[in-house]
């Protein structure tokens, strides 16, 4: 029967820490980087005239249809890019192309009327987008877009194929050192699960705060 | 390569297979009447929608050995993680699907003498199926991206041939664009099918959007 050492976590508990220092780095910059681009897209796809707005539906499809790992490897090797410029690169601009689907689908669910009002009251394009289309649209999307952002931490853990020392390459390290690759993966595991369920409270809260707000006018 | 493209295929549709059964399984666990059968596969749905792929194949490759007290194949530890993984997803779809078929014909079929099991199998599931479609595409492109991850532990699918030539000719912006198209040209002809899976459904029934909004 196989034999469990689970100080082997304790020990190299400065390796994990290191790691998930760099998660939540990756994590946090691609986070950003891909919202915004993602909005962008969303906008972009829903209110630029034909031939323009196919330009990022093609920019969706190719981006989205391609698995993370080939994009990572994309801008590491082929790119020459450093390591970890090439994992954000690689991950925002795949997530940007689902952020920018959900982003889509808010923007379709305003009522067009809303618009038209907006509209004839004098407001420019970009004046209605940000005053009255995004605030609507984001809220809206709060649950699917948690959803995309677990998925931007666990796509992270890709980056480890290109040799960035995240999480899931750090449990690789305390696996070649010991041989325990089962209690560092269940360790890592456990701390994947903590970070996603911080994702999903803070998406929560931030949702409950922003739809007070709005309640109060 | 062609091999490792086959092997991808081969991989992605017994992986959509064997977690469809497993997903369907863990759907009909997670509706039941018994809490005893619902929250385990609740925990088990939620907690692995919240893991990375990798550390599910790391994991998976680690534990069969100590479970079998065997070595695995890194093919067959591939096809086990996506099978566990891919299995909570597919018990959304699958729930999802089986809430499209409506009550009154459950009780049309229990009240002509048909008991659950065969209400279920021969009512309730086929017309699901139909409406589950277009998102079992979504899956299966899910899927057919996800074996490129078999890479890390070493299975020769066509990622890692495509690594294999790489390293022998060194050509990485070729190769690896390559690569991005084979993928790009099949993961899109799926999702083509499946919007017009989802089109010709639309008529009469409520398919459950195979829309692809969220990666993974």
């Amino acid at each position: 029967m196989h034999q469990f050492d689970w100080g082997i976590i304790l020990q190299h508990r400065h390796l994990l820490l290191e790691g998930l220092t760099e998660t939540l780095r990756l994590v946090a910059v691609c986070l950003v980087i891909s919202l915004a681009l993602g909005t962008a897209v969303g906008v972009a796809r829903s209110f630029l005239p034909t031939p323009l707005s196919w330009a990022f539906a093609a920019y969706t499809e190719f981006f989205r249809n391609i698995p993370p790992i080939v994009q990572f490897f994309f801008w590491y090797f082929g790119a020459n890019l450093e390591v970890f410029p090439a994992a954000v690169v690689g991950l925002s601009v795949f997530t940007s192309a689902y952020i920018g689907e959900i982003v889509r689908s808010g923007i379709r669910a305003i009522p067009r009327t809303q618009i038209e009002a907006a509209r004839s009251s004098g407001m420019t394009g970009l004046q209605l987008i940000w005053h009255i289309v995004l605030p609507q649209a984001l809220i809206r999307v709060i649950p699917p877009l948690s959803v995309e952002f677990i998925n931007v931490l666990k796509n992270s853990a890709i980056a480890m194929t290109i040799g960035y020392a995240e999480l899931t390459f750090q449990s690789r390290e305390i696996e070649a050192k010991t041989f325990r690759g089962f209690e560092a993966a269940t360790a890592v595991t456990g701390l994947y699960i903590v970070l996603a369920l911080g994702i999903v409270v803070v998406m929560h809260l931030f949702e409950r705060m922003a739809r007070l707000d709005i309640r109060r006018g | 390569m062609m091999r490792g493209l086959e092997l991808t295929i081969i991989l992605a549709s017994l992986s959509l297979v064997g977690s469809f059964i497993g997903g369907t399984l863990l759907a009909v666990l997670r509706m039941s009447p018994w809490w005893w059968l619902r929250w385990p596969a609740i925990l088990y749905i939620d907690v692995v929608r919240m893991i990375p792929l990798v550390m599910v194949i790391f994991w998976v490759f680690f534990l069969i050995p100590i479970l079998t007290g065997r070595p695995v194949t890194p093919l067959v530890a591939a096809l086990a993680a996506l099978i566990g993984f891919n299995s909570s997803y597919m018990a959304e779809v699958v729930r999802a699907g089986i809430q499209t078929v409506p009550k009154g014909l459950v009780e049309a079929a229990r009240s002509s003498g048909l008991n659950h099991l065969q209400a279920m199998t021969r009512i309730v599931l086929p017309i699901a199926f139909k409406n589950m479609l277009p998102a079992i595409v979504s899956r299966f492109i899910a899927l057919f991206m996800g074996t490129s991850l078999a890479y890390i532990i070493g299975a020769t699918e066509f990622f890692r041939a495509a690594n294999d030539i790489n390293n022998r000719v060194f050509r990485p912006y070729e190769i690896y664009t390559f690569v991005a198209v084979v993928y790009f040209v099949f993961c899109y002809a799926l999702s083509l099918l499946g919007r017009l899976l989802e089109h010709r459904l639309s008529r009469g029934q409520q398919p459950i959007s195979g829309e692809r909004i969220t990666s993974a």
